[in-house]
Protein backbone atom coordinates (compact mmCIF):
# COMPACT_ATOMS: atom_id res chain seq x y z
CA UNK A 1 0.00 0.00 0.00
CA UNK A 2 1.46 3.30 -0.94
CA UNK A 3 1.35 5.63 1.73
CA UNK A 4 1.17 9.54 1.82
CA UNK A 5 5.17 9.82 0.83
CA UNK A 6 5.31 13.71 1.79
CA UNK A 7 4.99 12.72 5.80
CA UNK A 8 7.35 10.49 5.51
CA UNK A 9 10.63 11.60 6.78
CA UNK A 10 14.18 11.57 4.48
CA UNK A 11 15.39 8.16 6.29
CA UNK A 12 12.91 5.98 5.97
CA UNK A 13 12.36 7.52 2.27
CA UNK A 14 16.01 6.56 1.89
CA UNK A 15 16.01 3.12 4.02
CA UNK A 16 13.01 2.15 1.38
CA UNK A 17 14.55 3.54 -1.37
CA UNK A 18 17.59 1.42 -0.73
CA UNK A 19 14.99 -1.59 -0.50
CA UNK A 20 14.14 -1.03 -3.90
CA UNK A 21 10.57 1.33 -3.31
CA UNK A 22 11.51 3.43 -6.79
CA UNK A 23 8.23 5.92 -5.73
CA UNK A 24 10.40 6.30 -2.46
CA UNK A 25 13.81 7.60 -4.47
CA UNK A 26 11.43 10.15 -6.83
CA UNK A 27 10.05 11.53 -3.53
CA UNK A 28 13.55 12.19 -2.67
CA UNK A 29 13.97 13.98 -5.78
CA UNK A 30 10.49 16.16 -5.82
CA UNK A 31 11.26 16.99 -2.66
CA UNK A 32 14.85 17.72 -3.26
CA UNK A 33 15.26 19.64 -6.84
CA UNK A 34 14.60 23.19 -6.02
CA UNK A 35 17.25 23.07 -3.69
CA UNK A 36 19.25 21.52 -6.41
CA UNK A 37 18.57 23.70 -8.73
CA UNK A 38 18.75 26.94 -7.42
CA UNK A 39 21.85 25.92 -6.38
CA UNK A 40 22.90 24.75 -9.68
CA UNK A 41 21.38 28.21 -11.59
CA UNK A 42 23.20 29.98 -8.95
CA UNK A 43 26.29 28.15 -9.88
CA UNK A 44 26.34 28.17 -13.55
CA UNK A 45 23.77 30.31 -14.87
CA UNK A 46 22.08 28.32 -17.06
CA UNK A 47 18.71 26.09 -16.57
CA UNK A 48 19.63 23.08 -19.29
CA UNK A 49 23.14 22.97 -17.79
CA UNK A 50 21.86 22.94 -13.87
CA UNK A 51 19.14 20.09 -14.95
CA UNK A 52 22.17 17.90 -16.47
CA UNK A 53 23.87 18.36 -13.25
CA UNK A 54 20.66 17.97 -11.38
CA UNK A 55 20.42 14.67 -13.01
CA UNK A 56 23.71 13.66 -12.00
CA UNK A 57 23.32 14.64 -8.51
CA UNK A 58 20.39 12.39 -8.07
CA UNK A 59 22.41 9.32 -9.96
CA UNK A 60 25.25 9.83 -7.74
CA UNK A 61 22.97 9.83 -4.44
CA UNK A 62 21.11 6.86 -5.79
CA UNK A 63 24.99 4.89 -6.16
CA UNK A 64 26.17 6.03 -2.98
CA UNK A 65 22.71 5.88 -0.19
CA UNK A 66 23.82 3.03 1.52
CA UNK A 67 26.77 5.32 2.49
CA UNK A 68 24.53 7.94 3.68
CA UNK A 69 24.48 8.29 7.71
CA UNK A 70 21.48 9.72 9.36
CA UNK A 71 24.07 11.78 11.16
CA UNK A 72 24.35 14.39 8.03
CA UNK A 73 20.78 16.66 7.02
CA UNK A 74 20.30 15.35 2.70
CA UNK A 75 20.19 18.95 2.55
CA UNK A 76 23.30 19.57 2.86
CA UNK A 77 24.46 16.18 1.52
CA UNK A 78 22.73 17.13 -1.94
CA UNK A 79 24.14 20.27 -1.72
CA UNK A 80 27.86 19.12 -1.42
CA UNK A 81 27.40 16.75 -4.42
CA UNK A 82 25.77 19.67 -6.51
CA UNK A 83 28.76 22.10 -5.35
CA UNK A 84 31.39 19.52 -6.82
CA UNK A 85 29.83 18.39 -9.96
CA UNK A 86 29.53 22.39 -11.00
CA UNK A 87 33.08 23.02 -9.76
CA UNK A 88 34.19 20.40 -12.20
CA UNK A 89 31.51 21.29 -14.57
CA UNK A 90 32.52 24.76 -15.10
CA UNK A 91 36.66 23.62 -15.04
CA UNK A 92 35.40 21.46 -17.75
CA UNK A 93 33.82 24.02 -19.88
CA UNK A 94 35.56 27.30 -18.91
CA UNK A 95 36.29 28.88 -21.86
CA UNK A 96 32.91 28.31 -23.65
CA UNK A 97 31.16 29.56 -20.65
CA UNK A 98 32.69 33.42 -20.75
CA UNK A 99 31.79 33.55 -24.67
CA UNK A 100 28.46 32.70 -24.16
CA UNK A 101 27.94 34.83 -21.11
CA UNK A 102 28.52 37.73 -23.28
CA UNK A 103 26.40 36.53 -25.98
CA UNK A 104 23.53 36.21 -23.68
CA UNK A 105 23.98 39.74 -22.36
CA UNK A 106 24.11 41.12 -25.47
CA UNK A 107 20.78 39.69 -26.92
CA UNK A 108 19.23 41.17 -23.54
CA UNK A 109 20.02 44.25 -23.05
CA UNK A 110 18.66 44.63 -26.59
CA UNK A 111 14.78 43.09 -26.09
CA UNK A 112 14.86 43.59 -22.40
CA UNK A 113 11.86 45.56 -23.52
CA UNK A 114 9.74 42.45 -24.06
CA UNK A 115 10.55 40.83 -20.45
CA UNK A 116 8.24 40.95 -17.29
CA UNK A 117 9.89 42.69 -14.44
CA UNK A 118 10.57 40.32 -11.91
CA UNK A 119 11.93 37.80 -14.77
CA UNK A 120 13.83 40.53 -16.52
CA UNK A 121 15.50 41.22 -12.18
CA UNK A 122 15.96 37.76 -12.05
CA UNK A 123 18.19 36.93 -14.94
CA UNK A 124 20.19 39.91 -14.93
CA UNK A 125 20.84 38.97 -11.16
CA UNK A 126 21.20 36.15 -12.52
CA UNK A 127 24.27 36.76 -15.13
CA UNK A 128 25.86 39.43 -13.01
CA UNK A 129 26.39 36.40 -10.61
CA UNK A 130 28.30 34.66 -13.63
CA UNK A 131 30.70 37.73 -13.16
CA UNK A 132 31.81 36.44 -9.76
CA UNK A 133 35.04 34.01 -9.41
CA UNK A 134 33.44 30.91 -7.97
CA UNK A 135 34.77 31.41 -4.90
CA UNK A 136 32.76 34.45 -4.22
CA UNK A 137 29.45 33.05 -6.42
CA UNK A 138 29.38 30.20 -3.96
CA UNK A 139 29.33 31.79 -0.77
CA UNK A 140 26.60 33.84 -2.42
CA UNK A 141 24.50 31.23 -3.21
CA UNK A 142 24.54 29.39 -0.19
CA UNK A 143 24.77 32.15 2.36
CA UNK A 144 22.45 34.73 0.14
CA UNK A 145 20.28 32.60 -1.60
CA UNK A 146 19.88 29.30 0.07
CA UNK A 147 19.66 30.97 3.19
CA UNK A 148 22.68 28.92 4.99
CA UNK A 149 24.49 30.36 8.07
CA UNK A 150 27.69 31.35 8.60
CA UNK A 151 28.27 28.79 10.38
CA UNK A 152 27.12 25.84 7.75
CA UNK A 153 28.47 27.89 4.46
CA UNK A 154 31.94 27.20 6.40
CA UNK A 155 31.23 23.60 6.94
CA UNK A 156 30.12 23.00 3.45
CA UNK A 157 33.37 24.78 2.18
CA UNK A 158 35.37 23.42 4.12
CA UNK A 159 36.81 27.04 5.35
CA UNK A 160 36.66 28.92 7.87
CA UNK A 161 33.86 31.24 9.46
CA UNK A 162 36.05 34.64 8.80
CA UNK A 163 36.96 33.62 5.01
CA UNK A 164 33.05 32.92 4.68
CA UNK A 165 32.36 36.51 5.93
CA UNK A 166 35.54 37.89 3.63
CA UNK A 167 34.41 36.35 0.53
CA UNK A 168 30.61 37.15 1.16
CA UNK A 169 31.55 41.33 1.61
CA UNK A 170 34.02 41.24 -1.52
CA UNK A 171 31.07 39.20 -3.42
CA UNK A 172 28.52 41.69 -1.83
CA UNK A 173 30.89 44.43 -3.25
CA UNK A 174 31.22 43.04 -6.34
CA UNK A 175 28.27 42.34 -7.60
CA UNK A 176 26.53 45.75 -6.86
CA UNK A 177 29.56 47.14 -8.89
CA UNK A 178 28.50 44.61 -11.87
CA UNK A 179 25.12 45.90 -11.36
CA UNK A 180 25.89 49.35 -11.62
CA UNK A 181 27.71 49.12 -14.61
CA UNK A 182 26.06 47.14 -16.35
CA UNK A 183 22.35 47.87 -15.97
CA UNK B 1 22.10 49.92 -5.41
CA UNK B 2 21.37 49.42 -2.02
CA UNK B 3 22.10 46.07 0.50
CA UNK B 4 18.95 45.61 1.38
CA UNK B 5 16.99 45.45 -2.28
CA UNK B 6 20.42 43.46 -3.38
CA UNK B 7 19.51 40.71 -0.64
CA UNK B 8 16.02 41.01 -2.05
CA UNK B 9 16.99 40.23 -5.21
CA UNK B 10 19.39 37.29 -4.70
CA UNK B 11 16.71 35.36 -2.71
CA UNK B 12 14.16 35.50 -5.07
CA UNK B 13 16.78 33.60 -7.26
CA UNK B 14 15.06 30.35 -6.12
CA UNK B 15 14.45 28.17 -9.23
CA UNK B 16 12.60 24.80 -9.96
CA UNK B 17 13.27 21.95 -12.85
CA UNK B 18 10.37 20.72 -14.92
CA UNK B 19 7.63 18.65 -13.37
CA UNK B 20 9.10 15.54 -15.13
CA UNK B 21 12.36 16.13 -13.79
CA UNK B 22 11.80 12.89 -11.17
CA UNK B 23 10.56 11.18 -14.20
CA UNK B 24 13.94 12.02 -15.92
CA UNK B 25 16.02 11.10 -13.17
CA UNK B 26 14.52 7.89 -12.42
CA UNK B 27 14.86 7.00 -16.73
CA UNK B 28 18.55 8.08 -16.25
CA UNK B 29 19.29 6.05 -12.95
CA UNK B 30 17.53 3.21 -15.16
CA UNK B 31 20.02 3.53 -18.42
CA UNK B 32 22.70 3.92 -16.07
CA UNK B 33 21.90 0.63 -14.55
CA UNK B 34 21.00 -1.26 -17.37
CA UNK B 35 24.48 -1.69 -19.11
CA UNK B 36 25.33 -4.35 -16.11
CA UNK B 37 22.53 -5.97 -16.92
CA UNK B 38 22.99 -6.51 -20.86
CA UNK B 39 27.00 -7.13 -20.24
CA UNK B 40 25.57 -9.72 -17.42
CA UNK B 41 23.14 -11.68 -19.84
CA UNK B 42 25.93 -11.99 -22.70
CA UNK B 43 27.81 -13.13 -20.12
CA UNK B 44 25.31 -15.82 -19.18
CA UNK B 45 24.34 -16.38 -22.55
CA UNK B 46 28.18 -17.11 -23.24
CA UNK B 47 28.93 -19.45 -20.49
CA UNK B 48 25.53 -20.99 -22.12
CA UNK B 49 26.88 -21.20 -25.43
CA UNK B 50 30.38 -22.41 -24.53
CA UNK B 51 28.94 -25.70 -22.47
CA UNK B 52 26.77 -27.01 -25.47
CA UNK B 53 29.17 -26.44 -28.05
CA UNK B 54 31.57 -28.38 -25.63
CA UNK B 55 28.66 -31.27 -24.98
CA UNK B 56 28.00 -31.44 -28.67
CA UNK B 57 32.24 -31.78 -29.64
CA UNK B 58 31.80 -34.99 -27.10
CA UNK B 59 28.98 -36.46 -28.12
CA UNK B 60 30.75 -36.56 -31.28
CA UNK B 61 33.51 -37.90 -30.30
CA UNK B 62 32.04 -40.51 -28.04
CA UNK B 63 28.87 -40.78 -28.98
CA UNK B 64 27.50 -41.15 -25.81
CA UNK B 65 26.88 -37.98 -22.79
CA UNK B 66 28.20 -38.85 -19.23
CA UNK B 67 30.65 -37.53 -17.05
CA UNK B 68 33.25 -40.14 -18.27
CA UNK B 69 32.75 -39.06 -21.38
CA UNK B 70 33.10 -35.22 -20.45
CA UNK B 71 36.12 -36.22 -18.13
CA UNK B 72 37.70 -38.19 -21.79
CA UNK B 73 38.10 -41.26 -19.66
CA UNK B 74 35.42 -43.47 -21.20
CA UNK B 75 37.21 -45.53 -23.42
CA UNK B 76 39.66 -46.46 -19.93
CA UNK B 77 38.44 -49.80 -18.56
CA UNK B 78 38.49 -50.51 -15.12
CA UNK B 79 41.40 -52.76 -14.87
CA UNK B 80 43.44 -49.89 -16.68
CA UNK B 81 42.45 -47.48 -14.15
CA UNK B 82 43.28 -49.75 -11.09
CA UNK B 83 46.60 -50.17 -12.96
CA UNK B 84 47.02 -46.43 -13.62
CA UNK B 85 45.99 -45.85 -9.61
CA UNK B 86 49.38 -48.27 -8.55
CA UNK B 87 51.38 -44.83 -10.14
CA UNK B 88 49.76 -42.29 -8.15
Amino acid sequence: MHVNQSKISDFELIQNAIQGQQYSFSEIVRRYQPLIATTAMGMLGDLDQAQEIGQQVFIRFYKSMNNFRNEAKLSTYLTRITINLCLNHLKRNQNFRNRKLDLVLATNSASSDNFDKDFEEKELINQALQYLSENQRIVIVLRMIQGYSTQETAELLGIPKGTVLSRLKRAMDNLKDILTKHY
Amino acid sequence: MKDKLLQDLLLKQQYIFGDNFSDLVMYSIHETSAPIVKHLSWFVSGIAASLLICAAVVYLQDGQLNIDAFLGISSLQNDTLNELSLYL
